[in-house]
């Protein structure tokens, strides 16, 4: 097999989702899933900038995993990067068919002061998901928000 | 800010362990974070795997600098795929070689049999043996030469993390053909915004997403644009978008691919040779086949002539009787 041929199944492989970077890089799953972990430490801590740091190492070894794209929203919600977050969690909830993805998105941004686009996230989320209650938390922090300013009245 | 997260090793998804943070007023509550499936490296092995990604690596990804990150990843597969390579050759070569120790020695049991069995029999497990020997060395070339799937992904991220910063989505697209997951694909460009840090990664991760909400089907699609409420966006676009926003700059001075190709001949270059050590070593595993069934051979004829000549002696003696 030739070096052409040879990319040209390999990306395949990639973009068909049957191969990580992590494979590609020679990084175990059981080392990313370590990492992972470790940045869950570093969030437990609070200290939200390296455990962002981390987190962006994991979305790079393994940018399927939802898990790992809500863990980086939650850390730069915690450094009050709002936009940023939003932007994560709703890339999360492309990854999978769980709808609180969503929800956490919308209060992102309507934290962020988007308030359109986070109540139009939160009624998707509102109507995908079989218990509206488990994600009461983040539609009420959509609905508590002050259309003019943004922020929740 | 009060923190109350709670890491659990279930495989549940994150979203589905909802346990609540009491939200601080007006922040936005964070969800638990729980571990995936699977087994978790303890923290030094996982230290120990990344510090064997090489110093190049760790510092393009505390630059935040995607293309360095990129050139360090296509670097370490170019440096992975020819350790592999090697690894390959001499794990195949040992193998083979003890395999072929083991079908000589089922070979001299099948001469020592021969002093009990039908000489026809003795035939056919040496025609057995042999066959296996020499499939053994053709698949141990074979093997050599194709590489393995590690290679196969290595070369494969390399070239959609290059190609994707280069030219866009749509090229890697092109070149992969079929079968492309648009949310993966995206997940694999906006995991390149996400390296890149500042105020760029939030604008070039919402045009990801818009570019892969439109793609994830038309329902979704529609309901996806009409939350952003900024028009439908092309999942192309939207790669683009975030190449642009992730890898400001790139472009600038920027040689990968002439490099790349230097490196690529180079590396040619070795393969050739490699190949070539690998052929001349399977060549003198077939001589030592070829030698050891001569020897077979011969100490086949040599029972042959001795039971002819037991055979004759035993015809004149009950000749004689």
């Amino acid at each position: 097999m030739n070096d052409a041929n040879c990319l040209q199944s390999a990306l395949r492989e990639v973009l068909a989702g049957r191969l990580t970077p992590a494979d590609a890089l020679g990084v175990s799953a059981s080392a990313v899933r370590g990492l992972y972990a470790m940045g869950v430490a570093l969030h437990e801590r609070g200290d939200f900038e390296r455990a962002a740091s981390v987190f962006r190492r994991c979305v790079l070894f393994d940018p399927r995993s939802s898990s790992y794209w809500i863990a980086l929203a939650s850390a730069r919600l915690g450094s009050s990067a709002y936009d940023e977050a939003g932007e994560y969690y709703q890339l999360a909830a492309i990854l999978t068919d769980d709808p609180a993805p969503l929800a956490y998105a919308a209060a992102a941004f309507s934290r962020a002061g988007q308030l359109d686009r986070a109540r139009a996230l939160a009624a998707d989320a509102a109507a995908r998901t079989r218990s509206e209650s488990d994600l009461r938390p983040w539609l009420d922090i959509v609905e508590s928000c002050n259309p003019v300013e943004g922020r929740p009245s | 800010m009060t923190q109350n997260i709670q890491r659990t090793a279930s495989a549940a998804h994150v979203a589905l362990n909802l346990a609540v943070r009491p939200a601080r007023e007006a922040e936005p509550p964070m969800p638990t974070l729980s571990l995936p499936d699977g087994p978790a490296a303890p923290p030094l092995r996982v230290l120990a795997e990344l510090s064997s990604l090489g110093r190049e690596f760790s510092e393009a990804f505390e630059s935040g600098d995607p293309m360095l990150v990129l050139q360090a990843a296509a670097s370490r597969i170019r440096t992975a795929r020819s350790q592999t390579a090697q690894a390959t050759a001499q794990g195949a070569s040992a193998t083979a070689r003890q395999e072929l120790h083991e079908q000589l020695a089922a070979l001299e049991r099948a001469i020592e049999s021969s002093k009990t069995a039908g000489i026809f029999d003795v035939f056919v497990k040496i025609g057995q043996a042999i066959a296996t020997v020499a499939g053994i060395v053709a698949s141990v070339a074979g093997a050599a030469f194709s590489g393995g799937l590690s290679v196969v992904g290595g070369i494969a991220c390399a070239a959609a993390l290059v190609a994707g910063a280069g030219s866009g989505l749509m090229q890697i697209m092109e070149v992969a053909g079929a079968n492309i997951d648009p949310g993966i694909s995206l997940a694999i460009t906006a995991a390149l915004a996400a390296i890149s840090l500042g105020a760029g990664v939030a604008q070039a991760g919402s045009v990801a997403a818009r570019g892969a909400q439109a793609a994830v089907g038309a329902a979704r699609a529609a309901q996806s644009a009409a939350a952003i409420g900024r028009g439908a966006a092309s999942i192309t676009a939207g790669a683009a978008s975030v190449l642009q926003g992730a890898a400001t700059g790139i472009a600038t001075g920027f040689h990968f691919d002439e490099a790349n190709h230097r490196a690529n001949a180079t590396e040619h270059s070795n393969r050739r040779e490699s190949a070539l050590d690998r052929q001349t070593e399977a060549t003198d595993l077939m001589r030592n086949v070829l030698q050891a069934y001569q020897r077979i051979t011969s100490r086949i004829s040599a029972t042959l002539s001795a039971q002819n000549q037991t055979t004759a002696l035993v015809v004149a003696n009950l000749a004689r009787a």
